[in-house]
């Protein structure tokens, strides 16, 4: 194994592990499923990580593959295979899953966000972290004009609810 | 319910996101070898003696 690469991976996860995690929160539907995605993405992360040249932003490539990860764990819920039979997280993040309170919130937002679909669940979380539009737009592959049209329509889909 | 509103809840969860360390760096070096591991099994070779086909019926050739 090429341990320069191993080194500049873990440097990589040591400087964005936050998001990386933050995106698989947002996605998944309990704390169980929590840590098969996160293991799922930094797997992913791993063996595309040879191929990233650096031509976009090392935040973008993060969530590109993090969220096409949680597209394809959505889709194929029950077939993925773990390779490590203990979380990927350290115990301080383990004791989340004991917290009633925010177990509460976690629910109260997914109620709001299982009402959408899995692209306007990926724009929404981009809008929640506060990214600029031209940011939404490069990670998601689409123009700006096109993420202030469907934010509005989602704006206006969760009014309804 | 407004974005707006959906954006405090998110809000208040990040805020509660452990401030140390979130990936188990022993767990992440075990993850890597294992992933290593079984792309090895993925490319070696088949036992002597087995027969290699392409899936559509016919048997490798030198493509003569």
């Amino acid at each position: 194994m090429d341990k320069e690469l191993e080194k500049d991976f873990l440097e990589m996860i040591d400087a964005h592990e936050r998001v990386i995690y933050k995106v698989c929160y947002f996605s998944a539907k309990n704390h169980d499923e929590l840590d098969d995605l996160f293991q799922e993405t930094v797997l992913n992360l791993w063996k595309s990580f040879p191929n990233f040249r650096g031509d976009s932003k090392v935040t973008t490539w993060i969530y590109r593959i993090a969220l096409n990860t949680c597209i394809n764990f959505n889709s194929q819920r029950s077939t993925h295979d773990r390779l490590l039979t203990v979380p990927l997280t350290t115990e301080e993040v383990g004791n989340l899953a004991a917290d009633d309170d925010r177990d509460s919130l976690f629910q109260e937002l997914h109620e709001s966000i299982d009402r959408l679909n899995e692209k306007e669940r990926q724009l929404i979380l981009l809008w929640l972290e506060d990214m600029s539009y031209q940011t939404m737009a490069d990670i998601l592959g689409t123009t700006t004009n096109n993420i202030g049209v469907k934010l509005n329509h989602i704006r206006h889909k969760l009014r309804k609810m | 319910m407004k974005l707006e509103d959906l954006k405090n809840k998110w809000k208040t969860l990040d805020k509660q996101l452990p401030e140390g360390k979130i990936v188990n760096r022993q767990a992440l070096r075990d993850l890597i070898r294992k992933s290593a591991e079984e792309d090895a099994d993925s490319l070696s070779l088949p036992e002597p003696g087995v027969e290699e086909h392409t899936g559509d019926g016919e048997l490798l050739g030198d493509g003569g």
